[in-house]
């Protein structure tokens, strides 16, 4: 009995120094290794303005923008923020047509993803400007910041 | 069949804890946000977790087709973690957090549903882990 338990242990143990030994090899404590940055420092380097939450319920109040939801099409069924429109980045090209006609060089855009360390809806401000519509500003907490 | 459950939860359980932990792999760095958005380690060790787990879950799931007492150290190993990520996902849910569970690569919004998945393979590693001492 003390023995199989001893047996367990070690073998635990065994697992979890294999774990790290897997984790260092691949570079898991490397110094250069940092938490992603916020998705607003993110957008300050790509000159994105972003707005919060308190500002993201009045657009949805005055409809003064477009909202755009950069998630998947699943996600977005399962509950968006009023009046947005899904269009998810990583399907853009089937998702993208359907709302270009409600677009012009100038519309007021804002896009929006999971939240703070999702990059889908800076993502999408990228391909838009791709496409020529620079007007996009992003909403930093997402879904997340809106449920809260 | 007594000889074929067993193997079937040991199928499930290494599929998905192998799945699981390299799904993090591709993106470490994701999963090191997804951990930190649960808000329950300290910043210094939110890295080191999220470089470890993923290879914990990893080896778990291979160790559990080799010999007999590592198996058993793996099926605690399971169990264990299921444990952990049950009462992580309840405490975010109780705290009202809204944000993704970063298991699977999914971006989805954590609910309820998740922490019932979750006792669900707790459920399933138990069984496991009770049949295999028997055969």
């Amino acid at each position: 009995m003390k023995e199989a338990l001893s047996t367990t242990l070690l073998g635990m143990v065994t697992l979890l120094v294999a774990a790290v030994l897997s984790a260092w090899v691949m570079g898991g404590f490397s110094p250069e290794r940092k938490l992603p940055p916020d998705l607003s420092v993110q957008a300050a380097e790509m000159g994105v303005q972003v707005v919060d939450t308190l500002q993201m319920k009045e657009i949805v109040e005055s409809g003064s923008h477009l909202i755009l939801d950069a998630r998947t099409r699943s996600e977005y069924d399962q509950g968006h923020i009023p009046t947005a429109m899904s269009v998810s980045v990583q399907n853009f090209e089937e998702s993208f047509p359907p709302i270009a006609p409600m677009l012009y060089p100038d519309a007021p855009l804002v896009v929006y993803c999971t939240g703070p360390t999702c990059d889908d809806a800076l993502r999408l401000i990228e391909r838009l400007r791709e496409a020529g519509y620079p007007g996009a500003v992003l909403y930093v907490e997402g879904m997340e910041g809106w449920n809260d | 069949m007594t000889k074929l459950f067993p193997r079937l939860l040991r199928l499930l359980l290494s599929v998905l804890f192998f799945y699981s932990g390299w799904i993090k792999i591709q993106d470490l760095q994701a999963f090191a946000a997804s951990v930190d958005g649960y808000q329950l380690l300290p910043s210094a060790l939110v890295l080191p977790v999220s470089a470890i787990l993923p290879w914990l879950e990893i080896w778990c799931a291979v160790a559990l087709w080799v010999t007999p007492p590592f198996r058993r150290s793996a099926w605690i190993w399971i169990t264990l973690l299921l444990i952990i990520f049950t009462l992580a996902k309840i405490s975010v849910l109780q705290r009202g957090i809204a944000i993704s569970c970063g298991c699977s690569g999914s971006d989805e919004l954590m609910t309820w549903k998740d922490v019932g998945t979750n006792l669900v393979w707790l459920a399933l590693s138990l069984a496991g882990w009770k049949w295999d001492k028997r055969g």
